[in-house]
């Protein structure tokens, strides 16, 4: 097969602009999928995808597609995620590619995520095609969004294809455009081999697979591979291509997209973004790899019942293999036991890992409140990067504290401006500059503390918007703040795993609201359980929640035994995530309570 | 292995049918009971007392044919105050029933009324001597508390009154507040309200204390018993063993899969007509319900839990909450030589206590 007739692509767009639908028309076209497999969004082939609507993971597929030129093209397509959380995805995907389609919904017009996500392919020096989708809608803006294009990556009108990937308008435009704009990669397979692994997954008979993009030279069966990251070597036993599912292959030449099995068993040994070679040809220079991601928030994962905890571990690698972007260490809680700090890259992030580690390995976990990563530096002039509220140094010991600030892009009609900028500011918000994309849709710059944005602060945008805002950030740098450390203590006793860190402005009506949130959360227990919230050791909360009322006795005989252990059986479920603190049992809610105080 | 029989009836007039169609749901039992031990039978639920004793002579006919009857030790029926006359009794007792469990409730008049029920204090009396008469030593008197208007006073004097007539067992149960019943929607609009407890002590307590200081001890949480006479039929029950049980409304247990007959007895009446069966529910129990229910229903009793009964990986499960529940119920749970039991303070938290036991 000739290499002019192969095209590496991926589609990015703001989330819920139609990527995997324009997938679906695209290996339909291709009669890559049979007509009795065709599902919608068949590419989200995880279940939590499909139950939330929401592409994940970065899903690589490869297609034939007979041109007008009579030619056959084999084209790779990686389908990937639009959330901000999973914006590193987008880039391990895209420097696989040499093309991306640009998705913009045609009555949503430019978001945040179209912004970053284009940006990421100009990096990446890649050909950009921008489409409008949805053109079928009734509320279809197609002058105004060709402006905002146009405006975002200095195209001209004639290059934007009109598409509607539910009705299937415009996927011919598409695949010309894919053939006659995309670059076909550099073929070059007798040089030294290097392939980019992007991502990975663990089978539990063939070891860890890495996904490969073969930038030069070939891979083969019975090759040596070995490594830029380490020294082990593995013997190749078998290479192929994605075709839904894996297909053996031949041999993976340069420019082809792809995976390869070689009993790789130490899991740390894959890391995405390192590079694959052979001992028979191998390279002296890695490829360039990608920026590794720096998780930002953190929260501690432990498992309900603490014999599961090395079966955590052991998932949480597992995971780690195709979610490189998270981070665990080992972390001992008085409160909660043993169990692994975790850094992620936002709150979706952090559900969908613990929602994963729970349906995929099959553990029941709690989580403790997220907080992000402080800078403190301490009297004696040494500077620590502080995870856990629990690690923080005692009061006395620091000299200031330093939190991350976000650099923070809204897009949004120009009729929610006011509010925006209103909750930017109560969230402690440097205001930076406006643009304007077109004259109905601006582009407003802040610098906020990640702290501050973490938790609530996506929804009440969207609330505040009816959905047409969106956010983007990126970390800027860490500046000092006026931060305490808020303890709550129950029986008198501060209990680590619920302690944060706030602004001091804000800690006494957090305070407050936590105690009275914990209050409401708290089971009744046997005895009264006091809950206090402390300042540098001052109290500034107190308020209990009552004894458990005693039990009333019922007739109990033959047909009440059923309805009893059954009605006991259901309260045991509700109490699954409860974990001992001390001799009170306390909800995964109340660990999380600080999620749920309202700000106003 | 033990098992006892269970058989409802309701109005006089459907008898002869509801005969028959018992009569045929027994001689259709296809349950394998052959290594059962039946030692105790069972009439109860509505109003027994309805069915005379020829009626209940078919039915001990019909099972004799089916069951070894012969290791029969107690045999008891219900009945409500002023529903059975001497004569019946009589004829009870000819047959060989050997206790009785009379529906008393309480001995205030008021109260009754708010209960609906249509006896008088007199017919309590009544049918008790009635019942002495016609030789039944084995009485027990069924008692509620918690009933809207009662006072903690009024239930010490009806306990009293209760122990002057020496019965061999009270059972004194917590009136509850069931959803979907009218007493429910009374007390969620206000209209009455459930006593709390009395001040110092609780019900449960309070009754507990006075029916031992009296002679009568407890060893299930509401069922109190003179030396020697406590009710084995309930016991099977409260320790999981199986139990045949005919007629509408009946629930059967065999070891592994409890069953429920259809209640409406115009439904039970057309299921056994039609050839069908009237089992309307069942349900297979794993290994997990099983030892639930035990723990459950065994913590309430003063026999406790027997841990040496209990097989693996269900014990080292238990063990585990067991630990976690000690810290959280601090003086509530005694372990000792491999039975697990309540306190008298654990008692109270009964339900709370098994839920933290259980396994999931
Ligand atoms: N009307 C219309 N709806 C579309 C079109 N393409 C996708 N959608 C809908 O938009 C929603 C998001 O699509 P999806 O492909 O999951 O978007 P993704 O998040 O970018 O992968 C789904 O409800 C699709 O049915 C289109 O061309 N027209
Ligand atoms: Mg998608």
């Amino acid at each position: 097969m000739k290499k002019s007739c192969l095209r590496n692509f991926s589609i990015i767009a703001h989330i819920d602009h139609g990527k995997s639908t324009l997938a679906d028309r695209l290996l339909e076209a291709t009669k890559t999928v049979s007509s009795k497999d065709m599902r919608n969004q068949i590419l989200d082939s995880m279940d939590l995808e499909r139950e939330r609507g929401i592409t994940i993971k970065s899903h690589p597929i490869q297609m034939q597609y007979n041109h007008s030129d009579e030619q056959s093209y084999i084209l790779n397509l990686i389908d990937t995620p639009g959330h901000v959380d999973f914006s590193y995805e987008v880039s391990r995907s895209l420097a696989a590619c040499e093309g991306a389609l640009l998705l913009v919904d045609a009555a949503q017009g430019v978001e945040a995520q179209t912004v970053s996500n284009a940006f990421l392919a100009i990096d990446n020096d890649l050909v950009i095609i921008p489409i409008i989708n949805k053109v079928d809608l009734a509320s279809a803006r197609i002058d105004d969004v060709k402006m905002q294009i146009m405006e975002l990556i200095g195209c001209i009108d004639d290059e934007i294809i009109l598409a509607s990937a539910k009705d299937g308008i415009g996927i011919q435009d598409i695949f010309n455009a894919i053939i006659d704009r995309i670059p076909a990669p550099n073929i070059n397979d007798d040089a030294p081999t290097r392939a980019l692994i992007f991502d990975s997954t663990y089978d539990n008979y063939r070891g860890v697979i890495p996904y490969v993009r073969v930038f030069d030279g070939t891979l083969k069966k019975g090759m040596t591979a070995q490594f830029s990251a380490h020294d082990e070597s593995y013997e190749i036993t078998e290479v192929g291509h994605f075709v839904l599912k894996q297909v053996q292959t031949n041999e993976l030449r340069s420019g082809d997209v792809g995976y390869v099995v070689g009993s790789i068993r130490d899991m740390g040994h894959i890391e995405p973004g390192a590079t694959l070679t052979t001992k028979e040809n191998p390279a002296p220079e890695p490829l360039p790899g990608y920026k590794k991601m720096k998780p930002m928030v953190f929260s501690g994962l432990y498992p309900v019942d603490a014999d599961d905890y090395d079966q955590l571990r052991v998932a949480l690698e597992k995971l780690k293999l195709n979610d490189a972007s998270l981070e665990f260490t080992p972390e001992t809680s008085e409160a909660l036991g043993f169990g692994f700090r975790c850094g992620f890259l936002g709150l979706l992030h952090m559900e969908i890992v613990q929602e994963r580690l729970e349906r995929e390995f099959n553990l029941i976990l709690v989580t403790t409140t997220p907080n992000v990563v402080y800078q403190v530096h301490l009297r004696d002039g040494s500077i620590i990067e502080v995870d856990t509220p629990a690690q923080m140094p005692l009061f006395g010991e620091i000299d200031e504290i330093l939190e991350p600030m976000v650099s923070a892009e809204i897009i949004a009609p120009n009729d929610y401006i006011g509010s925006i900028m209103k909750l930017c500011q109560k969230k402690r918000g440097k205001y930076k500059n406006t643009n304007y994309f077109s004259p109905e849709k601006a582009q407003i710059h802040y610098d906020l503390p990640l702290g501050e944005i973490i938790f609530d602060f996506y929804d009440k945008l969207k609330s505040l918007s009816r959905g047409y805002a969106s956010l983007d950030y990126e970390f800027k740098k860490f500046s000092i703040a006026n931060l305490k450390k808020l303890d709550i203590l129950i029986h008198g006793e501060p209990v680590d795993a619920l302690s944060i860190i706030c602004h001091a402005d804000d800690a006494y009506r957090r305070g407050v609201a936590l105690c009275s949130k914990l209050k409401e959360l708290i089971p009744r227990q046997m005895f009264e359980v006091v809950i206090q919230a402390a300042l540098n050791n001052r109290i500034i909360a107190r308020t209990t929640v009552k004894a458990l009322r005693k039990n009333v006795t019922a007739k109990c005989y033959g047909g009440d035994i059923t309805r009893k252990r059954k009605l006991w059986e259901k309260q045991k479920k509700g109490k699954k995530r409860m974990k001992m603190i001390g001799k009170i049992e306390i909800p995964q809610e109340a660990l999380l309570a600080v999620l749920q105080i309202d700000d106003d | 292995m033990y098992c006892d029989f269970y058989t409802i009836t309701y109005e006089k007039n459907s008898i002869p049918q509801f005969l028959n169609a018992i009569v045929s749901e027994i001689e259709r039992c296809e349950l394998d009971t052959l290594n059962w031990i039946i030692d105790t039978l069972f009439i109860g639920g509505g109003t027994p007392s309805l069915l005379d004793s020829k009626s209940i002579e078919v039915i001990l006919k019909v099972l004799q044919k089916n069951y070894d009857l012969s290791n029969i030790q107690e045999f008891t029926i219900e009945i409500n105050p002023g529903e059975s006359s001497l004569h019946q009794l009589r004829n009870f007792r000819g047959l060989g029933i050997n206790r009785i469990s009379i529906g008393v409730q309480s001995l205030e008049p008021e109260l009754l009324k708010f209960l609906t029920r249509n006896h008088s204090i007199d017919d309590i009396y009544k049918t008790y001597n009635h019942a002495r008469i016609a030789g039944f030593d084995n009485i027990n008197f069924d008692l509620l508390y918690n009933i809207p208007g009662q006072t903690i006073e009024q239930w010490k004097r009806n306990l009293e009154r209760i122990i002057m007539l020496d019965p061999a067992h009270i059972s004194a149960y917590a009136l509850i507040v069931e959803k979907g019943t009218e007493l429910h929607q009374l007390v969620h609009d206000g209209k009455v309200s459930i006593p709390g407890d009395p001040d110092g002590t609780t019900w449960l307590s309070f009754t507990t204390k006075y029916l031992s200081d009296h002679g009568f001890s407890p060893y299930e949480i509401s069922s109190f018993t003179q030396p020697g006479q406590e009710c084995r039929h309930n016991l099977h029950y409260w320790r999981m063993e199986p139990c045949l049980a005919f007629g509408p409304s009946a629930h059967g247990f065999d070891g592994h899969r409890r069953w429920k007959n259809v209640s409406s007895m115009q439904d039970y009446l057309d299921k056994i007509k039609n050839g069908e069966s009237p089992v309307v529910f069942t349900e297979e129990l794993n290994y997990k319900n099983i030892l639930n229910e035990k723990v459950g229903f065994g913590i309430r009793m003063t026999e406790g839990v027997d841990l040496k009964k209990i097989q693996q990986p269900e014990l080292s499960m238990l063990k585990l909450n067991l630990e976690k529940s000690e810290k959280m119920w601090p003086g509530c749970i005694v372990k000792n030589n491999e039975h697990l039991k309540l306190s008298e303070k654990g008692i109270l938290f009964a339900d709370s206590i098994a839920v933290d036991l259980m396994i999931g």
